[in-house]
């Protein structure tokens, strides 16, 4: 991922050897020095190595009562899905402290926009933040190979000056519904979406979007839905939930009471992380039933809660786990 | 082999060692404390008998103090003034601190986990959201567009590209961290 950056930048990319307590302990030092670190822990898990001073770094902030703010932005690497190396370089658990910011992008054109208000969070306001990257994305070109359909692939969206329009902050959120390109889907703004006759909503974000993406089609195609009946939304923010998305359940459970339709709204929370207590949308819907926005008729779904074996996707998250959720989530939504 | 590791503190500030170890044992691991010793020591002898006599309890702290001195990197009367400047930081931060008002609500505390945040600055006459994926994306299927189309990894690199330039938010000062990242990561 850093290619050809320390020959143009020899000074400012730092190689450290395999010791990830000394390389965020030095990161964190970076910072406090005045530098603006971007630390990348290569494999997901191997942040477990740091932990005592990963999560003192997220506290600093309270522990100083603010007068330290320094900032620091990790790359979390070698995230969820994949064959190779089991559970070492396929960990899929995130346990959210509070003090961090956790964001997981799907897609190229998220994570530039969504890094530059991370680097704005981290180098202008002292937060400590981190991007979790799922490794199956970082070369993903098709949602669908066999169609060679390009979904993944985009031009790079170079800043037109220092402006919001630059940015995906941490209250937005990216709605996909069917379409008639080559992958069947894609993203589009909430005001061309009908959302009165929006049944049903999977939310996800990271690998989970092309598997929500799939189950969405797939569920089209099986007559379960019709187009305009399923909405897709990826959520990357994952400290809490994103204004974005509190605000679209509100709106859509309005739409259906203004409109009178008897199939209630039925929401999925696809999580690619392991089901249990270090499943983001696990806190998601605690929060989301505290504020109140929460539709009455909803799953969650996650990936196994086990360790991942080598060579195989058994445990990962699948297009057949959120179909399984959507169905018993519509079957409750409909009105006797 | 941990019988004899000698014992710097207690659990938390709030542990009561009295209450599980003897006087005698509490006295002995202190006087083995090469931190609590050091300071004893700097503020209680002259520099003669520190660079003539040094404790034996702080042999390896004071030699490295004089290879420090050998090398001419630092005098001994600079490694006391420091030590001295150091001592009167830490106090003077640990009053400031415990001086500070007290937060006593729950909304507080949560402020306080994170620093605000700070909002991107909005061109005059500019809608907040005004991103068009199809603009990015669908050029590549048609073959308009100057820029190739390219996978997720490469907007990583080519935006790490901006920001150690100096040309994203975070400004002039970023630097990037890793194992192996100098020949890709």
């Amino acid at each position: 991922m850093t290619d050809g950056l320390a020959a143009k930048y020899p000074l400012r990319v730092h190689d450290f050897p395999p010791d990830e307590t000394a390389l965020v302990g030095a990161a964190w030092g970076y910072a406090q020095a005045g530098l603006r670190p971007v630390l990348e822990i290569p494999y997901a898990k191997y942040l477990d190595c740091a932990s005592d001073m990963f999560h003192e770094i997220c506290a600093t902030h309270w522990l100083t009562n603010g007068r330290e703010a320094p900032g620091l932005l990790i790359r979390l690497q070698g995230f969820d899905k994949g064959t190779f190396g089991g559970n070492f370089h396929t960990h899929n658990s995130l346990h959210i402290p509070p003090g961090l910011d956790v964001v997981c992008y799907s897609n190229g054109l998220d994570y530039v926009r969504g890094a530059r208000h991370l680097l704005r969070q981290t180098g202008q306001g002292g937060r400590v933040c981190m991007s979790v990257d799922c490794t199956e994305l970082l070369n993903r070109r098709h949602l669908y190979p066999e169609l060679q359909d390009g979904f993944f692939l985009s031009q790079f969206p170079t800043a037109q000056g220092d402006s919001v329009a630059q940015e995906m902050t941490f209250e937005d959120v990216v709605l996909y519904q069917p379409n008639d390109s080559k992958a069947r889907c894609g993203a589009i703004a909430k005001d061309k979406v009908d959302l009165s006759k929006v049944s049903l909503v999977i939310v996800s974000y990271g690998n989970g979007l092309p598997t929500s993406l799939i189950t969405m089609n797939n569920l089209i195609e099986k007559g379960t839905l019709k187009a305009e009946e399923v909405l897709v939304v990826d959520s990357p923010y994952l400290t809490r939930p994103p204004k974005e998305l509190e605000v679209l359940l509100t709106e859509l459970q309005q739409a259906h009471q203004d409109h009178g339709r008897k199939q209630e709204p039925a929401v999925v929370f696809a999580d690619i992380c392991k089901e249990g207590p270090a499943m983001p949308f696990a806190s998601f819907v605690v929060s989301l039933q505290k504020s109140g926005v929460l539709p009455a008729h909803w799953r969650a779904v996650g990936g196994t809660p086990t360790y991942n074996p080598l060579g195989q996707l058994l445990t990962f998250l699948s297009t057949d786990d959120i179909e399984q959720a959507a169905t018993a989530a519509l079957q409750s939504g409909r009105k006797k | 082999m941990f019988k004899n590791l000698s014992r710097r503190f207690g659990h938390a500030s709030t542990d009561r060692q009295s209450a599980y170890l003897s006087q005698n044992d509490i006295e002995s691991a202190a006087s083995r404390n090469d931190l609590h010793g050091t300071y004893s020591f700097f503020s209680s002898v002259s520099l003669p008998i520190l660079t003539s006599n040094p404790k034996p309890f702080f042999h390896r702290f004071v030699e490295f103090c004089k290879l420090a001195v050998e090398s001419g990197a630092i005098s001994w009367s600079e490694i006391l003034t420091e030590f001295e400047a150091t001592a009167a930081t830490v106090e003077k931060a640990f009053d400031a601190a415990a001086n500070e008002p007290k937060i006593t609500s729950r909304e507080d505390l949560v402020q306080s986990n994170s620093a605000p945040i700070v909002s991107a600055p909005v061109a005059a006459g500019q809608a907040q959201k005004l991103f068009d994926y199809s603009n990015h994306r669908e050029q590549h299927a048609s073959g308009k567009g100057k820029a190739a189309a390219e996978v997720m990894r490469k907007h990583m690199t080519a935006l790490f590209d901006e920001a150690l330039s100096g040309r994203s938010p975070a400004g002039e000062h970023v630097v990037y961290l890793g194992e192996d990242v100098r020949h890709g990561g």
